[in-house]
């Protein structure tokens, strides 16, 4: 057995396998249920690890099933997917955690850590997979599995936001299926690869591509949240706090966010985005996105509102900076597909940590949260600095990389646009801080004692208090070879160096 | 140090330094040392707040001067800027909490601007990092307006330090003599920094920033003569005294080649020497406010004012000699203005200083409490080196023995006596103003507020789906086709279909 | 041929037994229902192996004697009739008891078998005269098990049955009287060297069979008499008996009209086609009774048979043929699953309207996970069977522009289908207020359910042999 071929199947496999043995367990099963999911994350850790090293050193993992006539279901590990595969690994870790302590001694944990599990397994295989159709494939699959994560609370307002996060998703999937149709139905769906494959075609058939570029961006711009079609994310808040966190920071927005990175690097290449004009409506999309999202969040008096919004907005930097073409704004697209995901995260979590043990939902009743939960404050602070993009945070490496990228290939006015941003993600979150902080604390609407030693449950303090050590380690010691920034400077450069 | 740039952010590059810069360091260094020490003693409420910020500001400020590269610069100045909000609004006053708002809406604003000057310098010099590499760069009008800007707002010149008079006041007076001693000639060390000195687009817009230096100084003066808290008053000298420094600055950029590190110092001089005075005047403020003064404080206290009119013997009288002397010298020596501008500022600040006088001699009551020994050491500490500077730079000795001549003495003093006669026969003879033109309210809070309103709006819901109003219709019509109409209707459709399929092929 | 031919009069055999022996007749045809299956795996064997065959019944010479035809096409269909079979008699024995399930079901599900096996095999259009009459009385019969609530759909089945007979029947009668020959291949020969205007005939033979088949605007006995019978029945019906005139159809029209003819008729099933799916998913949609929207899906969903049928004739492509038989592959596993879900939990909780169906994630999630995987089929999700025939559909349609109002037709239907199934699925996670099930739900009976499910979810993975097999 080729070990190298089968290394992305296992991956895959080592989530979606425990995630089938937890559907089957019955709900006192505690700690089995959670030797399983940690013990599945654990292994994927590893596997990830071995992969992340082979793919550094040159190594090549390829598996492939034949699956529709010209396109075969192809899973490949290469450095792109590899950025997205150990970011959904290692926030499914701290996801995990927080959600065995967010949901202790609630009902049908079984059935939400089996969705957990599927879910991220769709993350991880949507990430490797090889080609358009394998990547359709698991961006279905992504759907389904964390419809029934929306709407685990089985409320009205849970019910209603799963069907509009159906309506958009199914929808958008559809289009996707469209899109990924004409394409398949002009060339077939070979490997995604550096440069993209549709050049031959772009004598002949110039206006279909354009057609394909529509109706597979639209698709994808549904997860991704770009601007007319993101009406679902901040409905779709109203799930469960690792849910929304999972939801935000890696699976669901990320998986469309990445999809448009394929779509621009993989399938058509720069040469042909730029014969086709495609670039231009893109990074306007992306801009108009970004501030249309930060302002939308200013007005939010809620508090997990606001963060979905805020959502809305971050993620397309990674659309921004992918959609301008330049090796350095590409940089900045890709690890803010991380930095985003790693901030995104520590917010969520920290948002959920004071709904849970002092039953904050709304901004103005976080007054002096900051004495009460230090910790969790300090996380969110960093989270929210990383957002505004301040030195030393994962978020200002990105905004630079970004930055200097719209420069660098010539769009000065995105410049303009990402000030903007940053000036209204200052706006809509130095006013929380400062809540927290700066003001003597006020009527909590329900304060619980969690924990006698630590502010809150340790599994609710540890995953937050980690992720914000990564933010800042991300923007202190960018410049190492383990950084996120290093890893997306080997992707483009990879990416960039076809010929 | 090359082999930070592999640990952490990319370019990453501090260096020991050398030359001014060092001399620049040292003060900083000394004023938060003495600053914390005050702090020590005297911050006994809302400590955490306080003592967070504070180290976080300084560790900022003293980075910012460490920095070799672009990115190490920006994460010192904004950890500083940003932080010092911490200080602005300790005391979580009202008046406090406002000036904190204006302070950093403007701080942020600033941040942005300075970002994207900071970029767009990077990317003219094709994307090198280190500070050194941007000085051959040529600066283009938006980039130039982007570093005077995003400085400025920090350096706090006129028109740019609508903050300045808020935010130094609301903080604890050690804070403020941080603030007013090292934070706001961060700015200015930004600007000195990272406009290259002989650049033909600086160069034309030199006497433009001569304009600014001088409003700058006058109209902090002015503005200081309206106030009638000392600490305001002692805020909107800061501004005045920022014209100054930024006309040290202007000198340098202006000045030829072989006589640029002189000018470099003679910046670095005046910085020292006015960080050092108004530190100390703002530990004297505060302490007149909150504790008694005893006697020796007096003298404390009145050396920097001497030090600030620039009376002989005072390091402000050898920057002050040193800044007349350049001017003369450099490519402004035909504008004969210039001198009596200089002369008419020395007044304004003379007028100041009595006043300031004045106002810490009303406020002073012998009931309060004793200032505790740290504190009375740490603003000890400053004065001294503010009296000593001339001997402890060995380099300021000549322009200090240059000032000390009779015609020096005599330039220096007649502005101070005339001062005096004037503000003399202000307060007593002449008549007095109007009670609206005392202290004014600054517009800027206004706008400050109006921008709170902006961002801090109401969430509008959004319109529900409206009800379908079709659903009994609906009903009544499948009631109707699928319990008596359905056996017609499919046979007469079939009999349609095949007509109509008959006649039609 | 020997092996289709038992699976054939396998049934056959066993509804006769079963109608004598009536205590053991569940067994019985339990177990003829297996071998059936295998014994249609192994005429698919064959067929890979040997190649077609054919068989003239009782040994007459062409044109005379029944003939029978077995090919790649007509050995998957068998083996589809066998499987569902199967799977339904499983899963009735499985619960036939808690269902109040009659003991006639048991030899006319047979005899349907019987008789749509025999439908698959024949190239004869007597003999699918023959075949449809049985079928159609058999799924009457089948529906009228339900007692007396089913009796007035099952009489307007019957009615409408019969004068589709009665159509089928005057077009055949009109086309033997001018060329004397019913064996299709042979009929297509004498049309091909003698045309005349046969086009009322032709005419007559497709009313009559979309009528049977449910077709739009034909379909209105459809819903209600699928509704009224009990869930193994509805699920036969939808899965199977509506397929076997969808292939007369396709045979028919495949063999017999001339080029210029089958772009005429093209134009009919394409209309019908998008208007069954649009009009079918919005009924389905709108809605409130749980099999009602099933059924109205199946009307929805013969709208994509209808598609492909129509651009196959339109545009002689024969990636069509694929779509469409792989579409009804995925459809009946889809359906069958579907049918035998709801209609699990219809039993266990008690009611007919959507509504019984709040909580059921909880209350019985493997049913409802079956709904949701067939659902997900019908929608068109990869990498399920409902994907491939779609994507066979979608591909070649991009290549012909003249043609791309269909593409937006498609997104209609999918869009819809999305609609109705994820309507029951968000009722299914609704935890506010779930409904108890009245009595405890037994697991076999769902994993039954949940298993042409699975299967279908995995059609994509087989696709490769499967459209190799349909590639014509």
């Amino acid at each position: 057995m080729d070990w190298n071929s089968w290394l992305p199947v296992f991956i895959v496999l080592s989530s979606l396998l425990p995630g089938l043995l937890i559907f089957s367990l019955a709900e006192h099963r505690f700690a089995l249920r959670t030797t399983l999911n940690l013990g599945g994350v654990l292994v994927k850790l590893l596997l990830v690890a071995w992969m992340w090293q082979g793919v550094k050193a040159g190594e090549d993992y390829y598996f492939e099933l034949p699956f529709l006539p010209g396109g075969s279901f192809i899973l490949h590990g290469d450095a792109l997917s590899l950025q997205f595969v150990l970011l959904s690994s290692v926030l499914w870790l701290v996801t995990t955690l927080y959600a065995i302590g967010y949901l202790e001694g609630s009902p049908l944990r079984s059935r939400f850590f089996g969705y957990f599990s599927l879910c991220v397994s769709a993350t991880v295989g949507l990430a490797l997979s090889g080609n358009l159709i394998s990547f359709v494939l698991f961006y279905e699959l992504l759907t389904l599995a964390t419809f029934p994560l929306v709407v685990h609370r089985g409320t009205v307002e849970s019910l209603r936001a799963g069907r509009r996060y159906l309506a958009y998703t199914i929808s958008g999937g559809v289009v996707l299926m469209l899109g990924a149709a004409l394409l398949h139905s002009l060339t077939g769906s070979p490997v995604f690869m550096p440069g993209g494959y549709l050049s031959p075609l772009l004598a002949e058939h110039s206006g279909l591509l354009m057609l394909a570029f529509v109706l597979l961006i639209t698709g994808l711009g549904v997860k991704a949240a770009l601007l007319p079609l993101h009406g679902w994310l901040p409905e779709a808040m109203v799930a469960p706090a690792p849910v929304s966190a999972l939801l935000h920071a890696v699976a669901v927005v990320k998986a469309g966010a990445f999809g448009i990175v394929r779509v621009v690097y993989d399938v058509f290449g720069v040469d042909v985005m730029q014969q086709l004009d495609l670039t231009w409506p893109l990074v306007m999309l992306a801009s108009a996105t970004i501030l249309y999202g930060s302002w939308r969040a200013l007005q939010q008096q809620d508090l997990k509102r606001r963060l979905a919004y805020s959502t809305v907005s971050q993620v397309s930097y990674v659309t921004l900076g992918v959609a301008m073409l330049g090796p350095v704004a590409a940089v900045g697209g890709l690890v803010h597909l991380v930095h985003q995901g790693v901030m995104k995260i520590t917010l969520f979590f920290c948002a959920g940590n004071f709904a849970e043990t002092l039953g904050i939902h709304k901004i103005r009743e976080l007054n002096g949260v900051g004495r009460r939960m230090p910790l969790s404050s300090i996380a969110f602070t960093l989270g929210a600095c990383g957002m505004i993009g301040l030195p030393a945070t994962a978020g200002m490496i990105s905004k630079w990389y970004l930055a200097s990228g719209a420069l660098d290939a010539g769009y000065p006015l995105v410049l303009l646009v990402l000030l903007t941003s940053s000036a209204l993600n200052a706006m809509y979150f130095l006013p929380v801080i400062y809540r927290i902080w700066c003001l003597p604390a006020g009527d909590w609407p329900a304060p619980k004692q969690l924990s006698r030693r630590f502010e809150t449950h340790w599994m609710l303090l540890l995953p937050p208090v980690i992720t914000a050590v990564l933010i800042v380690l991300m923007g202190l010691l960018a410049g190492t070879d383990l950084s996120p920034l290093s890893w997306s400077k080997l992707i483009v450069e990879r990416e960039f160096s076809y010929d | 140090m090359t082999e930070l740039q592999t640990l952490l952010w990319p370019g990453a590059d501090f260096a020991v330094p050398e030359g001014p810069v060092a001399l620049w360091f040292g003060f900083t260094l000394l004023l938060w040392l003495c600053a914390g020490l005050y702090s020590f003693s005297t911050i006994n409420q809302r400590k955490v707040l306080y003592w967070s910020s504070f180290s976080l500001a300084m560790v900022g400020n003293l980075l910012l001067l460490l920095a070799q590269d672009v990115l190490g610069f920006y994460l010192g100045f904004a950890l500083m800027s940003l932080s010092a909000y911490g200080l602005v609004i300790h005391s979580g006053k009202g008046a406090a909490r406002r000036a904190g708002r204006l302070y950093l809406q403007l701080a942020i604003f600033g941040e942005l601007l300075l970002f994207a000057a900071l970029l767009l310098r990077v990317d003219a010099a094709d994307g090198a990092l280190a500070i050194s590499d941007l000085q051959a760069a040529a600066l283009t009008p938006l980039t130039l307006s982007l570093l005077l800007l995003g400085f400025g707002l920090k350096a706090g010149f006129f028109p740019l330090h609508i903050w300045l008079p808020q935010a130094h006041p609301a903080a604890p007076a050690p804070a403020s003599a941080v603030l007013s001693g090292a934070m706001i000639k961060a700015g200015l060390f930004g600007l000195w920094q990272f406009i290259p000195a002989g650049d033909g687009l600086l160069l034309l817009w030199l006497p433009w920033l001569l304009v600014l230096c001088f409003s700058s100084a006058f109209f902090g003066a002015l503005l200081a003569l309206l106030h009638r808290k000392t600490k305001v008053v002692l805020a909107y000298s800061s501004v005045s005294q920022m014209g100054y420094l930024l006309l040290a600055l202007v000198l340098y950029w202006s000045s030829p080649a072989d006589y640029q590190a002189q000018a470099a110092w003679l910046l670095v001089w005046y910085a020292c020497h006015h960080a050092l005075l108004k530190s100390a005047l703002f530990l004297a403020a505060g302490t007149a406010s909150s504790y008694r003064l005893q006697s020796w404080h007096w003298l404390a206290l009145l050396w920097p004012l001497v030090s600030l009119t620039a009376l002989p013997l005072s390091s402000g009288a050898a920057v002050k000699y040193g800044l007349k002397q350049e001017l003369g010298q450099g490519i402004f020596a035909n504008w004969s203005l210039l001198p009596g501008l200089l002369t008419i500022g020395a007044l304004s600040t003379a007028l100041l200083a009595w006043h300031l006088l004045a106002l810490l001699r009303e406020q002073h009551q012998p009931t309060k409490p004793k200032l505790p020994s740290t504190a009375s050491f740490s603003w000890l500490v400053l004065v001294l080196a503010s009296l000593s500077m001339p001997w402890w730079l060995t380099q300021l000795q000549p322009l200090w023995w240059q000032a000390l001549q009779p015609a020096g003495i005599l330039a220096a003093g007649w502005p101070v006596l005339l001062a005096a006669g004037l503000y003399w026969w202000w307060q007593h003879g002449g008549r007095p103003l109007p009670a609206s033109w005392q202290d004014p309210v600054s517009p800027a809070l206004g706008w400050s507020l109006w921008l709170k309103s902006c961002y801090q709006t109401q969430s509008s819901r959004q319109q529900a789906w409206p009800p379908p109003q079709w659903r009994k219709q609906e009903r009544r019509a499948n009631r109707w086709l699928t319990q008596q109409a359905l056996l017609p209707l499919a046979s007469s459709t079939l009999l349609a279909v095949i007509l109509l399929l008959w006649l039609l092929s | 041929m020997n092996f289709a031919l038992a699976a054939v009069l396998l049934p056959l055999l066993a509804a006769v037994l079963a109608l004598c022996w009536r205590r053991q007749a569940a067994r019985l045809v339990w177990l003829s229902t297996l071998f059936s299956l295998l014994l249609a795996l192994a005429a698919l064997w064959q067929v890979v192996t040997f190649g077609p065959a054919s068989m003239q019944l009782g040994g007459w010479q062409t044109g005379l004697a029944i003939r029978w035809q077995l090919n790649e096409l007509s050995a998957l269909l068998l083996l589809m009739t066998a499987l569902i079979h199967s799977l339904v008699a499983s899963y009735s024995l499985s619960q036939w008891r808690d269902a109040g399930l009659s003991a006639d079901f048991w030899p006319l599900s047979a005899l349907l078998q019987s008789a749509l096996s025999s439908l698959f095999l024949s190239v004869d259009l007597f003999n699918w005269y023959v075949t449809l009459e049985l079928l159609g009385l058999a799924a009457v019969a089948l529906v009228l098990l339900s007692g007396k609530k089913a009796l007035q759909a099952a009489m307007r089945y019957l009615l409408l049955s019969l004068a589709a007979s009665l159509c089928y029947l005057l077009g055949v009668a009109l086309l033997y009287g001018h060329y004397g020959w019913l064996d299709v291949p042979q009929l297509a020969v004498a049309i091909s060297e003698e045309p005349v205007d046969h086009r009322l005939a032709l005419w007559l033979i497709t009313a009559g069979l979309m009528l049977k088949a449910a077709l739009w605007p034909l379909h209105v006995w459809l819903p209600a008499a699928h509704a009224a019978a009990p869930a193994p029945v509805s699920a036969l019906l939808s899965a199977l008996v509506v397929k076997g005139p969808l292939f007369m159809l396709y045979m028919i029209w495949s063999q017999l009209a001339g080029p210029e003819l089958a772009v005429t008729g093209s134009w009919l099933f394409l209309l019908t086609g998008s208007m069954a799916l649009v009009v079918g998913g919005w009924s389905a949609l709108r809605t409130p009774y749980a099999k009602v929207m099933v059924a109205y899906s199946t009307v929805a969903q013969l709208g994509y048979g209808l598609l492909a049928l129509g651009l196959m004739l339109h545009l002689t492509d024969p990636a069509f043929t694929q779509a469409l038989f792989i579409f009804v592959l995925a459809h009946a596993l889809a359906k069958t699953s579907t049918f035998l879900a709801v209609g699990e939990m219809q039993l266990r909780l008690g009611g007919k309207r959507l509504s019984t169906f709040r909580g059921a994630s909880q209350t019985m999630p493997l049913a409802m996970f079956a709904v949701a995987v067939a659902g997900g089929s019908l929608i068109g999700l990869p990498p399920s069977g409902g994907f491939v025939a779609k994507w066979q559909l979608l591909l070649p349609l991009w290549q012909h522009s003249q043609l791309w109002w269909l593409l937006p037709v498609i997104l209609a239907g999918t869009l819809l289908s999305a609609a109705y199934i994820f309507r029951l699925v968000v009722l299914a996670f609704n935890r506010a207020k779930p409904v108890r099930p009245d009595f405890a739900p037994a697991l076999l009976p769902q994993w039954l359910a949940l298993l042409p499910a699975l299967l279908v979810w995995m059609l994509a993975f087989a696709s490769g042999s499967l459209l190799s097999w349909l590639g014509g």
